[in-house]
């Protein structure tokens, strides 16, 4: 009868040890694989929608024909998609999205009349600007 | 047995605790569904729309106008050329429920609405005028371009519309040219000539038709 003493000490030790043991399942499991899946999956909306917003802020910054343009205008995008930066591009009359995951790049055709060309690079930590210069005939977008 | 009553006490919480995880990620799980909202259809969907009905589209006489012809005419091949975002996705385009291009059946995907006009052009309308009587010819509201013939006629050297020269040759004029009008008001026709004018002036016009439709696209990639 001299260990009585001792089984309030082992009963303490036993609930800790297991609630660290949830604990540690817990984390292991939403760290695994739940967190992970929403985050890849967060980030592909994310990146779609980036493309779509820049390709609609283009789309929308190029008037009707006149005789001269002279626009310019800012567009907000995300510092980074997935924790990591990544850069817009104009490629043939598209849109690029070039993320160091390669499930999170893309590519978007953009609608604009024959006589719009785009081109130029956006790094997305730098501000996005977009540049609208040209005459009645030909208009070009420059990304900067 | 005072151990063993606290145990189970701390099973209870782990159970419970559990419970509200799982309830936790459900929730989040039908979070992120709702969330996915096909911004790719969507922007399909506006930029098909938008090109459509654009003042410089080969479809639209003006903006929000579509033109009658160049409507009987577009077919999926044609919208993949003016908007290439629509490439290789279900597209459905009516106007007014009547379908004008239906490629794959668009199950879901993003609908979007415009308010256009429909302009039909009528058959040419031939007028003339007696140059030697000095008469008019009246051309109706809506009209924004005329055919005005000189060539049968002599010695009239200006053509006016509600009073604005819209040809003139000092000598004489001998031309068949394409006059613009204002399409806001009935135009009138006049010409002026020097010395003993004969023979007519000939205009023909379109009369355009305007009819109100609601234009639907459906893109679904």
């Amino acid at each position: 009868m001299t260990d009585r003493a001792l089984t309030p000490v082992v009963g303490k030790g036993l609930e800790v040890l297991l609630v660290l043991l949830y604990i540690a399942s817990l984390v292991t499991v939403l760290h695994g694989g739940v967190l992970p899946e929403y985050r890849t999956a967060a980030a592909a909306e994310v990146s779609d929608r980036t493309l779509v917003t820049a390709a609609d802020r283009i789309e929308a910054s190029i008037p009707p024909s006149s005789t001269a343009v002279n626009v310019t205008r800012t567009v907000a995008l995300p510092d980074t998609i997935d924790r990591a930066t990544y850069r817009i591009r104009a490629v043939d009359g598209a849109l690029v999205l070039d993320h160091p995951d390669d499930a999170l790049s893309g590519r978007l055709p953009l609608a604009l009349p024959d006589r719009v060309v785009v081109e130029g690079t956006w790094e997305s930590d730098d501000p996005a600007v977009v540049r609208v210069r040209g005459t009645a005939d030909r208009v070009r977008v420059i990304l900067a | 047995m005072r151990g063993q009553t606290n145990l189970a006490a701390l099973v209870i919480a782990f159970v419970l605790l559990t419970g509200a995880t799982v309830v936790g990620v459900a929730f989040a799980d039908a979070a992120l569904a709702d969330a996915d909202r096909n911004p790719r259809d969507r922007h399909a969907a506006t930029a098909v729309a938008d090109r459509l009905v654009a003042a410089d589209a080969p479809t639209t006489v003006r903006a929000n106008a579509l033109a009658a012809t160049a409507v009987d005419d577009l077919n999926a091949s044609r919208v993949e050329t003016l908007v290439p975002p629509a490439e290789g996705a279900a597209v459905r385009i009516t106007l007014d429920g009547e379908p004008v291009v239906d490629r794959g059946s668009p199950a879901g995907g993003a609908t979007v609405r415009r308010s256009v006009i429909v302009v039909t052009r009528s058959e040419p309308v031939r007028r003339s005028i007696n140059a030697s009587r000095n008469a008019t010819v009246r051309v109706p509201r809506g009209v924004d371009r005329a055919a005005v013939d000189v060539e049968s006629a002599s010695n009239v050297t200006t053509v006016r519309a509600n009073g604005r020269v819209v040809l003139y040759d000092g000598a004489e004029l001998e031309t068949n040219e394409t006059v613009h009008l204002s399409p806001y008001e009935p135009s009138t026709i006049r010409t002026g000539t020097v010395g003993n004018a004969t023979g007519r002036v000939v205009v023909t016009y379109r009369r355009p038709r305007t009819e109100p439709r609601i234009l639907t696209v459906i893109v679904d990639a």
